[in-house]
């Protein structure tokens, strides 16, 4: 089958843009070039000797080392908690709000780990019940849990991170009392529990240096309840649940 | 077709005879059936003579006769139920298999309950069998004979009954967002309370008074007993003095520390046929004071839900209801089994059921006996479906081989009646307190006979020394604070508690009643003994959070 010059000269453009495209695609890390000995070296050893040929080729930077920094925020929580009969057949309400701040250590490996430190407060008034019907007797509920937990930042995302993804997990020690002001104070109880927490959100810049980051928590603390009072009836154990919470904060420290 | 063979004498002799046998049918008075409000005038014998007759003491009589004959039924007396949505053609059909064949109009209706007066056949057992047979019938049985009687009691004189004072007790405000005063427990004034009813304490209810001092007078609670006198009088009847009839006047009197104006709705269904009713054992107005006896009055000793209404209902005859009975109906000797006081299940149907149109909200049956009775267990399934919450006594005869008890045994399987046994001052199984699967609570109820009468339940009712026996004319215009023991005084307890529940929980459902009181008693362990464990007023009252 015989070419024309012109179908030929059409061919070779496509040609052209193929191979083109295919190395615009290529990973950096994975071309290889031949040296005189027959060797390969991966492409990013030669890239900083860059010739004017070669401008055409894939280059991407390699991470760079970003500073430890800080991240210091407020948050609005909302939890939907385990024991949903419990709560509302007191408080009127398997949901509880919170409130509470805290400070994640950024880059803490010049990379995406970070730490957490994080404290809220979900309060609600409610009255004592059979479990079916309330007798009106006043009932406060306080919670405040404290998170302690490490996760990673997926940094680089978008060119100047204005969009960063997280997850994390740690412990969470919850401070949790339960007040009938009326009543005795042996008809009290307060007391702390351990469990554990995993969440995961994206980080997203606002300013330069205001960040605002929706996330997901999954919060457990099995066991804390279910021996007495109406989580015993309920057979409701876990003072965990899922939350979703919105944290506002600063950026802090040296950036680049 | 037969008839064509017979001969015109023939025809003559035989249209003779069926009309004679119609003649004699016409004629025949009714069957001895019960109903309600109509007067009873073919009852045997004693009826005849009788000045006064009425209808409830029929109830009397029989029980007498049952307690001559060492009977757990009343003679000829059977209580059955027809099968749902049965013909009225064949209800009558399933009566003919008595041998008196009464009609459907004979019976005494007792909502679908029905009760048959059968003279012809004094054994109950064989009728009920006759209308066990026909399929139209859900159940019968004898009309059998339950028993309210302590296992032991004393009396102490000189009941410390200062002029009464009004108590300064106050309800809990309600919720302002203001500053809300702490329950603080509450101690009585009554005199004696703190010497003698240890019992109040063991369940809490000096922090339940403090959270819910009483009770709402919008509570009834039916006592269906031997009856509490509500009324002051003297009865003038004829009593047997052992060789002839002697007109007495008997002295009755309202208890000192049980307010009039708090006994509602009386019903007598055994003495007389008004509603003045009158207690002549105790058994009942002990059973009242625990539950309710004026309380913070400087007066004798305290009840537990002193502000709530009780309604007392008279189902049991005991010896001097019997003797009345007699000298009324001129049957000349003494009562038999000077012991048993009997409560024949009709009756006590029946008050269950007037209990529950009066608007009671708690029924207390401080009575059993070792018969079951399906038709009890419905009556006490109506009353719990109508908003009633009834307490049950296990019985007093774990020594006696521990026999199942009725109708406690029915009580497990209703939510919102329960069986109640009986604890010691200690919290141990008292000695009496029958055992079983079917225990749900237990609550004070003395330590029996051999412990100190300390340990005893106290509460002021009528004097038992003034209607012993032995005498020839009692009275009962006496009272005292009475010590008795047994799981009737048990059973006081949890109704008295229930009550208070339902004061402090509006709308709250006999079943609510039990899964509160079940969860938030104190657990003794050995569940046939102690059920979920000793009733705690105060934590019931309180209520529950989410940890504690």
């Amino acid at each position: 089958m015989r070419l024309s010059s012109r179908s030929a000269s059409r061919a070779l453009a496509v040609l052209v843009f193929v191979t083109g495209s295919f190395a615009r695609v290529m990973p950096a890390a994975a071309q290889t070039f031949s040296t005189d000995d027959g060797s390969s070296a991966p492409a990013a050893s030669w890239a900083p000797a860059v010739s004017f040929e070669d401008q055409r080729a894939p280059y991407r930077r390699p991470a760079p080392k970003l500073p430890t920094g800080y991240r210091v925020f407020a948050a609005v929580e909302v939890e939907r908690m385990f024991a949903k009969q419990s709560f509302a057949a007191t408080v009127g309400t398997s949901t509880l709000v919170g409130f509470g701040a805290g400070v994640d250590v950024v880059n803490l490996n010049g990379g995406g780990l970070f730490f957490r430190a994080a404290l809220s407060v979900m309060s609600k008034s409610g009255t004592r019940s059979t479990g079916t019907i309330s007798n009106g007797i006043a009932l406060q509920v306080r919670m405040i849990p404290i998170g302690l937990g490490i996760g990673w930042r997926f940094n680089h995302v978008t060119r100047a991170n204005h969009v960063t993804p997280f997850v994390g997990g740690g412990a969470v020690l919850l401070h949790y009392s339960e007040t009938t002001p009326v009543g005795d104070p042996t008809d009290n109880t307060s007391s702390t529990f351990v469990g554990f927490e995993g969440f995961g959100g994206v980080d997203l810049q606002l300013g330069s240096s205001l960040t605002v980051a929706p996330e997901f928590a999954y919060r457990s603390l099995p066991g804390a309840i279910g021996s007495g009072g109406l989580s015993q009836v309920f057979n409701e154990k876990n003072l965990g649940g899922f939350a979703f919470r919105v944290t506002a904060g600063v950026r802090l420290g040296r950036r680049r | 077709m037969w008839r064509k063979g017979l001969r015109p004498t023939g025809r003559l002799v035989l249209l003779t005879v069926m009309g004679l046998a119609a003649g004699i049918a016409w004629a025949s008075p009714p069957l001895h059936a019960r109903q309600s409000g109509a007067t009873r005038t073919t009852w045997p014998d004693a009826f005849a003579h009788s000045p006064t007759p009425s209808v409830p003491s029929a109830q009397a009589q029989a029980i007498e006769r049952a307690n001559a004959q060492g009977l757990d039924y009343v003679p000829g007396e059977v209580i059955f139920k027809f099968k749902k949505n049965t013909p009225t053609f064949l209800k009558q059909r399933a009566l003919t298999a008595l041998r008196s064949r009464p009609r459907l109009a004979d019976v005494q209706w007792m909502h679908e309950i029905g009760l048959i007066h059968d003279d012809s056949q004094p054994d109950a057992n064989v009728l009920a069998q006759q209308l066990r047979e026909q399929s139209e019938v859900e159940f019968a049985h004898p009309n059998y004979l339950r028993h309210p009687t302590p296992v032991s009691r004393v009396a102490r004189a000189g009941m410390s009954n200062a002029p009464a004072a009004t108590g300064d007790l106050v309800r809990r405000p309600a919720a302002t967002g203001a500053a809300v005063p702490a329950f603080t427990p509450f101690m009585p004034n009554d005199p004696d309370y703190s010497s003698s009813q240890w019992n109040f304490p063991l369940i809490g209810m000096p922090g339940a008074w403090g959270i819910n001092p009483g009770g709402s007078s919008s509570i009834i609670v039916a006592v269906v007993d031997t009856g509490i006198t509500t009324t002051s009088q003297t009865l003038t009847t004829p009593l047997w003095n052992g060789s002839a009839f002697a007109s007495a006047a008997l002295l009755f009197d309202k208890s000192p520390d049980l307010s009039a104006s708090r006994l509602v709705n009386p019903r007598d269904l055994v003495l007389t046929a008004n509603n003045d009713v009158l207690d002549l054992d105790g058994h009942a107005t002990h059973v009242g004071s625990t539950i309710g006896e004026d309380t913070n009055n400087f007066v004798g000793l305290a009840g537990i839900a002193f502000n709530v209404r009780i309604m007392p209902i008279k189902v049991c005859a005991g010896y001097w209801d019997q003797m009345i009975l007699r000298g009324r109906a001129g049957t000349p000797g003494f009562a038999p089994n000077v012991n048993s006081t009997s409560c024949a299940d009709s009756t006590i149907i029946q008050g269950i059921q007037d209990a529950v149109a009066a608007g009671a909200k708690v029924i207390n049956l401080s009575l059993g006996g070792p018969e079951a009775d399906t038709a009890l267990q419905s009556a006490i399934q109506e009353a719990v479906a109508a908003g009633a919450f009834v307490a049950i006594a296990m019985g007093n005869d774990f020594a006696n081989g521990n026999p199942t008890e009725y109708p406690a045994f029915y009580a497990a399987g209703i939510d919102g009646a329960m069986s109640v046994a009986a604890v010691t001052s200690t919290m141990a199984h008292a000695s009496y307190s029958n055992s079983g699967s079917y225990c749900e609570i237990a609550a004070p109820g003395g330590d029996g006979p051999d412990g100190a009468t300390t340990t005893f339940i106290w509460q002021v009712t009528l004097n038992f020394n003034d209607q012993d026996p032995s005498l020839l004319v009692p009275r009962f215009d006496r009272y005292d604070e009475i010590g008795y023991t047994g799981t009737s005084m048990a059973t006081a307890h949890v109704s008295g508690v229930a009550a208070l529940i339902m004061s402090e929980y509006p709308n709250i459902t006999p079943a609510a009643v039990e899964a509160l009181i079940k969860r938030t008693a104190t657990n003794l362990g050995t569940p046939t003994e102690f059920g979920s464990g000793l009733i705690q007023a105060r934590a019931a009252v309180f209520g529950l959070g989410i940890a504690k």
